[in-house]
């Protein structure tokens, strides 16, 4: 891939920077400039990738222009404070400089490009960028200094004043900033350059930069492209064209259908045989080039001079000769004045505010919430230091709880000035700490599942479907398939089944066997869904919502006030709580944020479906018959039940405890009745309907037999409790012991699988072995895959005969392990039954794991 | 190893189409509507296709032999394709107009050309009919318990088979029938002969019972627990019968938001129906305050679009949209108190602005918002506050409860403030966030703000809000317990006839349980 695109000369997008990023590899730190912000986007491009991979340190320094734009969406912004610091740096330009620094251990990353941290800057916009990884010691070195420098511009560190010179990037490429001197100064140029491409949106109003650069090269041809929209092209600008200097501007106006707004900033110094490259923010301006007024970030590339061309080509953009009339003059509206700005940091309860003017004594500090005003304080006693003064104060812990997301600090000075800034939560920063955060919230739930209230039920099943959600976000983004899978046409399956199957009126396999699949798939949403609605069905517990004022008329509150707590059946009770307990220790023992997270995403359905069965269960008013059938089913279900992603039902919720778990719990009275209640349900069910070869059914059971079973007194203490709980009449006793010996003559579906998959492997022997007589073959064919499949199967394996190879795909697997294609939907839909025999592209033939 | 991993320019994403739901705001009433009418969506018009489509997918089933779910799709596209001709057919001879056919758009065309022969199936016609069309075989087959959906396959329920047996009797005996099923093209003469059969708007009597029987739950389609739905259908009935002249479904939302009836004096329901009341009036007034952001979003992409000032930022545009909004109006009150205490029981603002040039817009969308804040201080608004479904779509900061609290707050502040409020908190600060959100989905952006100032997408749709009143209402029409007319809607003997019976039936039960 990187060859290809630097044959074609291309540059990055963010996805780029994690694809580059080697998996093995941690991003330690991260830090961007930008000159203009959007927090939304930013979130959305690098931030949350970088959180889902555990960087620990995230900072993104901007110009005033930028920091203000993200405190006017403050009602909305996301992790400002709370996963990454933002800083504005203020300069005597323009904090311009548009750079990515992403540290790992042993390396880092280092973009320079000349977009911003903007939707149109990092996607829409025809923009320039280049992006490296370096490991040498000696740049690693001056690539610290490099952040150093910027972060104490930012005011996050100390003062650094050690120089930054070039940073050699490769052979021949060279990171250059304006830190210590104009970037026009620092490079290297072709000892006869003839040719000068420049392109860049901006061109100072006096052209110095293209004046300085044309009596620098007098005889050197120089084409000018630049974008009128941007409102640069003046008539003094197009009076400098001349034979040797042409002027150029896209033949298409820019619309949304049409070319794209081209903001990229790329100058070539083209001589006989080499060429200077820079490419980066810095415009064709004085600022930008000629002094270190901003702060500017470019790469500064050497290469063949005729590699140049393939540069030249801005996407989607064809150039002409530029004319009066395509001038664009644009009247900037000045707009309010910027605000001063304070530097917050909240550590525990302490909150710290410093701001840069000397002056003011005391004031009023004001904490804002999404767009509301949750906190108004008075101070004095401000500290001054050198050109800094400092305020201390400590929040009441009323206030502190309040701040889980982003918070902006506001002081009026009594001076009247007024000073707005971002709060920086340092418990919060960091992904270590907010992973540790939200232990603290799932501790909360885990350790008594069953008497937290929904809300935080809620909340737990969120926080478990955004950690999902994001990860199969990212799966599809580094995938390459992001949005692509709404535009693809649904390909229908051609697996022949029984049209009669498809009569749902009650029993039959098919609806059973995706009956019980749908009620495992369950999706997040339809639980949350159920569960915020589910109240409104309560007709005993009126939700009084109240208002609470306050006094002070800004702030009401309202009053949560639930609730009857009901308690599941204290059986189910002990499964569930260890389940919880369980999942708790795992992510508490897990020693990265990545890990957690990758734990999270692999967290079992059925755990999903305990919270949703536990809250459900908690708050029926009364026994009603339908629901309880239905919820017990669920918990039931839900304890025995693989997850998700286990087509092949590796694991029932129970096996999941690990052995010694599993060893208190079979010595407790409750987990024994809470066996007996279960195994009591099963046996019931099976007196009902007798249950088929390859039910699912009888997996559960299987995995309940694992355990210590109860004796025929609890069993049938239990039966009682269930059909009560059920609404049937007790008065019938059922044989218990029959029915166990009925049960264990049936073949459980798990069972069913592996005795199909052994005799798939025999088939293929034979035929490795050169047995090609249909008598012998066919017996076993229908044995593997049933009577429907069997003619079919043994077609292919025929037509095949020695060349046979045959690959186990896990449940979660969706591209071919041996020629890593993506398995077209037609056989992944075929791998959903796990008896099923699909044939990959590649010739190899593809069976579902069976693995416990 | 240094590497150099890419350098020249980036590949582009183009990023501004226009989604509808561009502040984000659509959640909470979609998640209300889904509890409320589970089985109705805004597309469902049509009742009869609650009978047809489960008749052909039990056909398919009752075929035998073996199938698969590429099959069991080309023989429902046959079928859809039917239905659609045959209603267009029908609506060409009798010259009428209907709404709500799936694939009309395609089949008319089709029918318009002339052809003797039109397609029903095949490489010529597309898998499914439109995104809209869509929601009647998702949702609502399968909530109203008539079809499954096991991965690829739909399945015939006991409901549906209930229909399809009945419906049998009759379609399933038509001549020639038995080549439709596997027929990749049909004749004019044959979709003629089967408009009458097909057309939507005639039900046979049985089969309006049982579709009615459906829509409100009854024998054989009666469960335990009546459907929120039934409610509702009840709710609008006793609405319908208030009104002296025909009403159309927005003239029953706002009688819904302002807590009147359709004569526009004080409604008050059955007892039983008061919880399905607050809940349509907490929907009737949050439709009202997502129109209000929206239009106060796109005062300023109007703003922004049309002034000849290339704005630095967002900032700019909104601050200086609202101070000539304020300073020019004549009759806005200087503080947001005074403005709600002026709109206090007066009817329910128009939904559209009387101009739509941007100041005028931002204050219309404002004085949405205050009508509401001031119908939420009423007693009955107070009540909707008590509802659990108040707090629908909190954790998205739009939820009715959570406006309510913001507009209290911002009374003792001016106007200026409410109106940045709503232009920015509730707008563009949404817009870049659920923008920036969509992006990668290739979806929304509408006002783009980087180095070179502020931009506005050449379109900026404000989407009608539909909260399946509509489509409700045309149900009950179908069925005929509504009369429909050019004027829209009317209660007849039959509506008050019906909606006595059923509520006589609610009692009882609720007297059983």
């Amino acid at each position: 891939l990187t060859e290809l695109k630097m044959r074609r000369h291309t540059g990055y997008q963010p996805k780029d920077v994690f694809e580059a990023l080697d998996e093995s590899e941690m991003p330690v730190s991260a830090l961007f400039t930008t000159y203009t912000f959007s927090p939304g986007t930013f979130r959305q491009e690098y931030l949350i990738p970088l959180l889902h991979r555990g960087c620990d340190e995230i900072s993104v320094l901007t110009d005033p222009i930028g920091y203000g734009q993200s405190i006017f969406s403050a009602a909305t912004v996301q992790s400002i404070g709370t996963d990454y610091r933002l800083r504005q740096v203020q300069s005597d330009g323009s904090f311009h400089g548009k750079l990515v620094v992403i540290r790992t251990r042993h390396a880092a990353y280092v973009g320079v490009g000349s977009g911003n941290l903007t939707a149109p800057g990092l996607q829409t916009n025809a923009e320039v960028g280049s992006l490296y990884r370096v490991d040498k010691n000696d740049q690693l070195e001056l690539l610290e200094v490099l952040v150093k420098r910027l972060r104490s511009l930012a005011l996050i560190e100390e003062k650094a004043k050690q120089p930054v010179p070039p940073i050699q990037l490769m052979d021949d490429a060279r990171l250059i900033t304006s830190l210590d001197s104009p970037i026009f100064d620092q490079l290297g140029f072709p000892a006869d350059v003839s040719r000068i491409e420049l392109i860049s949106p901006f061109v100072d109003g006096q052209q110095e930069a293209v004046a300085r650069i044309s009596s620098r090269w007098p005889k050197a041809r120089i084409r000018l492209r630049l974008d009128p929209d941007f409102g640069a092209l003046s008539e003094s600008l197009l009076d400098l064209a001349s034979e040797r200097v042409s002027i150029q501007v896209p033949s298409e106006p820019q619309t949304e259908e049409g070319r794209p707004p081209v903001h990229g900033k790329l100058f070539c110094f083209i001589g006989k045989n080499a060429a200077t490259i820079v490419l980066g923010s810095a415009n064709l301006s004085r600022p930008g080039l000629l002094t270190k007024e901003n702060f500017e970030a470019v790469v500064e590339r050497r290469m063949k001079a005729d590699e140049v061309e393939s540069l030249l080509s801005v996407p989607e953009t064809r150039w002409r000769k530029a004319s009066i009339d395509d001038r664009k003059p644009v009247t900037a509206f000045a707009g309010p004045k910027m605000l001063g700005v304070v530097i917050a940091s909240l550590h525990f309860r302490r909150l710290k505010a410093s701001w840069s003017s000397s002056l003011g004594e005391g004031g009023t500090a004001k904490i804002w919430f999404r767009g509301r005003l949750i906190h108004e304080i008075q101070f004095a006693g401000v500290a001054k230091s050198e050109d800094r003064s400092t305020v201390e104060m400590d929040l009441a812990a009323k206030v502190f709880e309040k701040l889980t997301g982003p918070c902006l600090l506001e002081i009026e000075l009594d001076n009247g000035r007024l000073l707005l800034g971002w709060i920086e939560v340092t418990d919060m920063l960091g992904m270590g700490q907010e992973a540790k955060r939200q232990l603290v919230f799932l501790d909360a739930i885990t350790a008594d599942p069953l008497s937290c209230n929904e809300k935080e039920v809620v909340k737990f099943i969120e926080h478990l479907q955004r950690r999902l959600e994001a990860a199969s976000r990212n799966a599809a983004y580094f995938a390459g398939s992001y949005g692509k899978s709404q535009t693809k046409k649904e390909e229908y399956d051609t697996t022949p089944i029984s049209r009669r199957d498809l009569l749902e009126l009650g029993g039959g396999s098919f609806s059973q066997f995706f009956a019980l699949e749908r009620l495992l798939n369950r999706s997040l949403d339809s639980a949350l869904h159920d569960l915020r609605f589910f109240s409104r069905d309560r007709d005993d517990q009126p939700l009084a919502t109240t208002e609470a004022d306050r006094g002070d008329g800004k702030e009401k509150l309202r009053n949560p006030t639930r609730k009857v707590q009901g308690r599941l059946p204290l059986k189910i009770e002990t499964v569930l709580t260890a389940l919880f307990d369980q999942l708790k220790e795992k992510i508490d023992a897990a020693d990265s944020p990545a890990a957690v997270a990758t734990f999270v995403s692999q967290i079992p359905t059925c755990i999903k479906a305990l919270a949703f069965a536990a809250e459900k269960w908690k708050l029926l008013p009364e026994q009603r018959r339908e629901w309880l059938i239905r919820f017990f089913h669920k918990v039931a279900i839900a304890c025995l039940a693989p997850g998700i992603a286990c087509v092949a039902r590796r694991s029932g919720a129970v096996r999941r405890l690990e052995e010694t778990e599993r060893g208190k719990l079979t010595g407790g009275t409750e987990f024994g009745l809470g066996v007996a209640t279960l195994e009591a349900y099963l046996l019931l069910d099976h007196e009902r309907q007798p249950l088929r070869d390859g039910s699912f059914n009888k997996d559960m059971y299987d995995v309940l037999r694992e355990l210590r079973l109860p004796d025929s007194t609890t069993l049938a203490a239990a039966a009682v409790d269930v059909q009560s709980l059920m609404g049937e009449a007790g008065d019938t006793r059922p044989n218990f012991e029959s029915l166990r010996l009925s049960m264990a003559a049936v073949t459980g579906e798990f069972a069913a699988l592996r005795g199909r998959r052994a005799a798939l492997n025999d088939l293929i022997n034979r035929l490795h072995d050169g047995v090609r007589e249909t008598a012998e073959l066919r017996p076993i064919a229908e044995a593997a895959v049933g009577l429907d499949e069997a003619e079919s199967l043994l077609r292919l394996l025929v037509e095949h005969a020695r060349r046979i190879r045959v690959v186990e795909v896990s449940s979660d697997q969706d591209a071919c392990s041996v020629c890593f294609t993506v398995f077209p939907q037609v056989v992944q839909s075929r791998l959903n039954r796990a008896s099923a025999v699909a044939q990959c592209n590649c010739g190899v033939f593809l069976v579902r794991s069976l693995d416990t | 190893m240094s590497a150099e991993n890419g350098f020249g320019w980036r590949p582009i994403t183009k990023g501004t189409s226009s989604g509808l739901d561009f502040l984000g705001l659509a959640v909470p009433i979609e998640g209300i509507l889904d509890a409320e009418t589970s089985g109705i969506t805004n597309a469902t018009f049509r009742a009869r296709y609650f009978s047809l489509v489960p008749w052909y997918y039990w056909k398919y089933a009752m075929r035998g032999g073996k199938g698969s779910a590429r099959d069991q799709r080309q023989f429902a596209i046959g079928f859809e394709m039917l239905i659609a001709y045959a209603n267009i057919a029908r609506l060409d001879t009798t010259e009428s107009t209907m709404t709500g056919i799936i694939r009309r758009d395609f089949c008319e065309r089709k029918w318009k050309e002339g052809k003797t022969t039109l397609p029903l199936r095949g490489d010529e016609v597309g898998d499914t009919p439109s995104p809209t069309d869509a929601a009647l075989y998702g949702p609502s087959l399968r909530r109203l318990n008539l079809l499954g959906r096991h991965g690829q396959f739909q399945t015939c329920r006991k409901g549906g088979a209930i229909f399809a047996e009945e419906l049998d009797k009759t379609l399933g005996k038509v001549d020639g029938f038995a080549r439709l099923m596997d027929a990749t093209t049909v004749n004019r003469e044959t979709v003629e002969l089967w408009a009458q059969k097909l057309y939507l708007l005639t039900p046979s009597k049985r089969e309006n019972e049982l579709l009615r029987a459906l829509l409100f739950g009854s024998d054989p389609f009666a469960r335990e627990e009546l459907a929120p739905r039934v409610y509702t259908m009840l709710l609008l009935l006793d609405l319908a019968r208030t009104g002296n002249t025909a009403f159309t479904a927005s003239d029953m939302e706002v009688a819904l938001a302002s807590g009147l009836d359709l004569a526009g004096q004080s409604f008050r329901p059955e007892a039983s129906l008061g919880g399905a009341y607050r809940r349509w009036r907490i929907l009737a007034l949050l439709k009202l305050l997502r129109h209000s952001s929206e239009l106060a979003f796109y005062a300023v992409h109007t703003h922004v679009r049309s002034s000849t000032i290339r704005f630095g930022t967002a900032q700019h545009a909104a601050e200086e949209l609202i101070a000539s909004a304020v300073s020019k109006s004549k009759g806005l009150p200087k503080s947001f108190e005074r403005l709600v205490g002026n709109l206090k029981d007066t009817a329910a603002p128009a939904w559209d602005p009387p101009k739509y040039d941007p100041e005028e817009m931002v204050r219309h969308a404002l004085s949405i918002c205050a009508w509401c804040a001031a119908v939420l201080r009423t007693d009955s608004g107070k009540d909707l506050l008590a509802e659990d479904v108040a707090t629908v779509g909190a954790h998205l900061d739009a939820d009715l409860a959570g406006y309510f609290e913001r507009l209290n707050e911002l009374l003792a502040g001016p106007t200026t403030v409410a109106m940045r409020w709503l232009c920015v908190d509730r707008g563009l600060a949404r817009h870049f966030q659920v923008a920036a959100r969509k992006l990668a989905q290739h979806d929304t952006f509408r006002l783009i703000e980087d180095e070179d100032g502020m931009r506005a997408t050449e379109k900026c749709p404000i989407p009608n809000i539909a909260i399946r009143v509509d489509s409700m209402l045309s149900l009950l029409s179908d069925v005929g317990l509504l009369r429909i007319g050019d004027e829209g809607y009317l209660a007849t003997a039959e509506t008050t006839q019906w909606y006595n019976s059923h509520i006589k039936r609610l009692h009882e039960m609720a007297g059983c349980g």
